[in-house]
């Protein structure tokens, strides 16, 4: 399974740098992880607990090892999870580019998924992998923003820890969580703005996907066709479940990305 | 044999156990004391297994036992090969039969690792994620070409190759036979996997009885004795010690015969260490990775015909997707390359196949076993040709039919039972007008005409199969006539839903003239009836029946023979009517049965020396050869050609299984099968990923047919009588599902005969036609006057 995209942080290029690599971000912008630590120059390992759709939430250990770091303009990863319910493991790619104001992040994960997860989470996969992976991001956003705010500015790299990148950390759990699905992912809605385009993949049913992402089996809410992405936050994510009681700095986070942002 | 009660549509015995709830299936054995099983199954399709860690799961309470395969001693071997390789010059086979938990390596997603037993299901299957298994994954053989490459990756190491087998059968001379061919049509051809998806899952039980020295399991299995006797011997027990009982069990299809599967295997071996009884029951999900699959070929094919449409030769090289393991030898694609003939006259036939190891769930017969491929390949060839010649599809099939004085009609290859593929009887052209005239062909034109004024595009395809069915070795019955005037008939194989209690019960009460109702069958149980092979191949009723037959026909003899002495006259002058013996002449001198069975076990006085008590009887029948089957399938379906959904409208069955034992047992046999072959062709596919991961295993993306997906099929019964057994039988349990895809496929291309779209694979799907249609240019003028455009 592919998962692709970009995402645009309104921040400099280091900070976005440093951003991606503190564990203590990462872990809080992961859907579903409970524990992530740094074992070492580039590798870090943990656990998330996560199910989709009909594979009841389980918890799985993450490992992800960074490599060819080419600091501050792009990375390589390999991830490995492993749980009860199956597997995941593949090879990551991020890329950082500054413009203007902004940094643009691309990344690119190639994915094997198997066990049980693969087998009947398959229609789901392909929706909750983006889903996770655009929560992360927001939550990754929002944080850039907090950081930006208190004026902590470009961290002096007091994290050299290079972690697994959030990015890379959510697909896994999405995978992980459920596996496969080659065919109809290679196309990544990466382009897509706010809610609305997240109709995107038009051929599943939002039903299922609004379950198919609660983490820890979180209560079915009932699918918007319209927006099950904000459907299913889990416990552990930061995002409450509707735009509209967000907390005022996230509120109008998606009108101020610029277009093409998840 | 004719007809009071054979020939009938007598309603089934069975049906009031089942609907009320009543009969037993093997998830309803529960017995003081019982453990049950869950199994961690490899994430993986291949990979080596570095080391297993059971330590946690046995510690969570409750857990009884956890088995790896180390754990099971000399008990771990490979399973028996079921069939061996035919005697066919020149062929290869590389043996590489299932194991009972992997060791050291897995070969397929899904396959046992450990084995959990616990106090409950629930139990063992928490524990499962208590268990940590080491594996470092391999490179996968995914691809039936890729696998045969220079340099991939060997998924049995001690074979060195992923060939399974490579088997070439031929008569004739094809090359010559093609130079002097006017038409040649040739095409690569794809039939992907299925699941048999039986109602009810595979599911095992064992009781090891330590003071009688006995064990027993319930097994759904087909083939209940081929299993005692394998168990025994792995168990170290004689036959004698074991009984298996194949109870009720909900649909076989094939992948229930005797697989010994690890589960089967492992269970009572886990009953007899532990002393407890021990049940497992498959769950939906693990059926799609540990219940055996069918049919991944791809076929390179090849017709020659002359100038009339006359086939001249067929050449025909496929692969045979065999998947980890090939414990039931050639039988599929051997059905293949043998069923691919049809009711046709093939002069010459060059037919190669390889079979393919791959890191996909093992491969064994599913309902039509193969034989679905053959005949799809045949009659796509067929239409293929039938247009470069103008010939309509139907008349092409007409000028090829073997015909009716060439009988028995020799192939000159070997068939899947080792016999020569010798056709005993038939009469095909008749069948086909019949089938015509049931789907209204001649009005079609017109029918098609109107739909398309509403905007309604509809196509029709008619096709032929021959099915080889009731073949060996051997079954065998027991009739018993019991003091209370109920006849008893024990046979040896089992039974899953096919109606044998009331089949059987209809030939045995023919001959003894006792009512259908009067006859008890058993089945499945070795410790009723001790030898026989099994419930498939559609030769239950063609070779059980007939073994109930010459049981029958043997206690009527002993009837004769008892009630001429008790009344005292000769034993011409006996006749039985309605469960009683009686004098011709004097019918009120008579005696019921009961009283015959009472009177033939006397409790004081003498038996005749050279008789035997009692009014029983064994009987055996086995066949020289199978009976050949066949019949025309023809169907009506109306497609959407934006969207690219089909729909069945129309479907006539004319087949033609030798003489009927109860046309309605026939009917819902066809039906069904007609419901298979539908799944099989629209809805139902198997899809692996380059991983070898299975991607729908579940109902939920497995798409199986409904009620309302299936039309009610329109039959008519031929019968051309089996010269092979007494009764004429032949066998009818898989007609209904081999040429769906083909008449299916002939179908869609008429309805969407204005599109230039060729249909070579099945199955296919709405998503698939899609694409298909997409790809396919529009034809200028529609070739059909029946098409669309005629009412522009």
């Amino acid at each position: 399974m592919i998962v692709e995209g970009d995402f645009t942080f309104r921040a400099p290029r280091r900070s976005v740098w440093t951003l991606l690599q503190d564990p203590a971000v990462l872990v809080k912008a992961m859907p579903g992880a409970q524990k992530l630590v740094s074992t070492g120059d580039g590798t870090y390992e943990g656990t998330v607990r996560i199910g989709v759709g009909p594979v009841t939430a389980a918890q799985w250990t993450l490992s992800v090892a960074l490599h060819d770091r080419e600091e501050p303009a792009r990375y390589m990863m390999k991830v490995d999870t492993k749980g009860p319910l199956g597997f995941t493991r593949g090879s990551a790619s991020v890329e950082l580019e500054e413009t203007e104001s902004s940094t643009t992040m691309r990344y690119r994960a190639d994915l094997q998924i198997g066990g049980k997860v693969a087998g009947i989470g398959q229609r789901l996969l392909d929706q909750v992998a983006r889903q996770l992976t655009r929560r992360g991001l927001e939550a990754l956003s929002r944080e850039m923003e907090l950081r930006l705010n208190l004026a902590v500015g470009p961290a002096s790299a007091s994290f050299a820890v290079a972690t697994g990148t959030i990015v890379e950390a959510e697909l896994v759990e999405a995978e992980a969580a459920d596996a496969t699905d080659d065919a109809a992912v290679a196309n990544p809605e990466s382009g897509d703005a706010p809610e609305p385009a997240t109709a995107d993949s038009g051929d599943a049913e939002p039903a299922y996907s609004a379950d198919a992402t609660g983490d820890d089996g979180s209560p079915d809410h009932a699918a918007h066709p319209v927006e099950p992405l904000e459907e299913t936050a889990s416990p552990d994510s930061p995002l409450p479940p509707g735009l509209d009681d967000r907390p005022a700095p996230v509120a109008n986070l998606d009108s101020e990305l610029p277009p093409g942002t998840i | 044999m004719s007809g009071r009660y054979v020939g009938q549509s007598v309603s089934r015995n069975e049906d009031a156990r089942l609907l009320t709830g009543h009969a037993l299936f093997v998830d309803d054995v529960r017995l003081e004391g019982m453990l049950h099983v869950a199994f961690v199954r490899s994430d993986h399709a291949h990979a080596v297994i570095n080391s297993i860690d059971v330590s946690a799961a046995l510690e969570r309470p409750g857990v009884v036992a956890v088995y790896t395969a180390e754990d099971l001693g000399d008990y771990w071997r490979p399973g028996p090969l079921l069939v061996p390789p035919p005697p066919i010059e020149g062929i290869v086979f590389n043996q590489a039969t299932q194991v009972p938990l992997a060791k050291g390596r897995v070969r397929h997603a899904g396959e046992p690792i450990v084995m959990v037993v616990a106090e409950s299901r629930y139990i063992a299957e928490d524990a499962l994620a208590d268990i940590f298994v080491d594996a470092e994954p391999l490179d996968v053989v995914a691809d039936l070409e890729a696998a045969l490459a220079e340099g991939a990756p060997i998924i049995h190491p001690q074979l060195g190759t992923n060939l399974a087998a490579h088997v070439v059968q031929r008569h004739g001379d094809y090359a010559q036979a093609k130079e002097k061919a006017a038409v040649v049509v040739s095409r690569r051809f794809h039939y992907d996997r299925g699941a048999s998806a039986a109602i009810e899952n595979r599911a095992v039980a064992a009781r090891w009885d330590a003071q009688a020295q006995e064990m027993t399991i319930w097994d759904t299995t087909q083939a209940p004795i081929p299993i005692r006797n394998g168990l025994a011997a792995m168990l170290g027990l004689m036959q004698s010690q074991v009984r298996v009982v194949a109870p009720f069990v909900g649909g076989g299809f094939g992948p229930k015969i005797m697989m010994f599967y690890p589960e089967e295997v492992l269970v009572p071996w886990a009953a007899m260490k532990l002393g407890r009884p021990v049940k497992w029951t498959e769950d939906r999900q693990e059926n799609f990775y540990a219940t055996t699959q069918e049919r991944g070929q791809v076929h390179d094919a090849e017709m020659a015909l002359d100038a009339e449409g006359r086939i001249l030769g067929v050449r025909d090289s496929f692969l045979h997707d065999t998947g980890a393991y090939d414990p039931y030898g050639l039988t599929v694609p051997i059905n293949s390359q043998c069923t691919l003939l049809g009711p046709y006259d093939v002069p010459n036939y060059e037919a190669e196949f390889r079979a393919v190891f791959t890191n996909r769930i093992t491969v064994t017969p599913v309902r039509g076993a193969g034989r679905q491929h053959g005949v799809f390949v045949m009659e796509r060839l067929l239409d293929l040709a039938a247009r470069e010649l103008g010939l309509s599809v139907a008349e092409i099939r007409r000028r090829n039919y073997i015909v009716q004085d060439d009988f028995p009609h020799d192939h000159k290859i070997l068939f899947q039972d080792f016999q020569p593929l010798v056709y005993d009887s038939g009469n095909y052209r008749p069948a086909l007008e019949t089938a015509l005239e049931l789907i209204r062909w001649d009005g079609f034109a017109d029918e098609k005409r109107a739909a398309a004024a509403e905007g309604r595009r509809l196509g029709i395809g008619v096709v032929s199969y021959v099915e080889g069915t009731g073949i060996g070795p051997y079954e065998g019955a027991r009739v018993t006539v019991e003091p209370n005037g109920r006849v008893r008939v024990a046979t040896g194989l089992g039974t899953q839903g096919q109606g044998h209690y009331t089949a059987f019960a209809q030939i045995v009460a023919e001959a003894l003239d006792v009512d259908v109702a009067n006859v008890n069958v058993v089945t499945g149980d070795t410790r009723e009836f001790n030898w026989g092979t099994g419930t498939f191949a559609s030769r239950g009723a063609v070779v059980a029946g007939s073994a109930c037959h010459a049981a029958a026909v043997k206690v009527r003899e002993k009837v004769v023979e008892v009630s001429a002495r008790i009344l005292n006259v000769n034993e011409g002058e006996i006749e039985l009517c309605d469960g009683t013996a009686r004098v011709r002449s004097q019918p009120e001198r008579s005696i019921t049965l009961g009283d015959l069975a009472m009177r033939a076990n006397p409790l004081r006085g003498g038996v005749t020396p050279g008789t035997e008590p009692g009014l029983e009887c064994t009987a055996y029948f086995g066949p020289d050869r199978g009976s050949t089957a066949s019949g025309v399938h023809a169907v009506v379906v109306e497609v959407d050609a934006e969207t690219a959904m089909a729909k069945f409208l129309r479907y006539v069955v004319v087949h033609d299984c030798g003489k009927l034992i109860n046309p309605m047992l026939v009917e819902g046999q066809v039906q069904g099968g007609v419901a298979q072959g539908i799944g099989n062709a629209w809805f139902e596919q198997l899809v692996y990923d380059d991983n070898g991961q299975l991607m729908n295993a579940s109902f939920a993306d497995y798409l199986l047919p409904t009620s309302l997906d299936v039309p009610d099929v329109a039959m008519a019964h031929r019968e051309t009588p089996a010269p092979m057994n007494t009764l004429g039988l032949k066998g009818v349990g898989e007609a209904g599902c081999i040429p769906t895809g083909a008449a299916f496929a002939q179908a869609l291309e008429d309805a969407l005969s204005d599109y230039d779209l060729e249909v070579t694979e099945i199955p296919l799907s709405p998503n698939r036609l899609f694409d298909l249609l997409r790809a396919a240019p529009r034809r200028a003028p529609a070739p059909n006057p029946a098409a669309p455009e005629a009412f522009a």
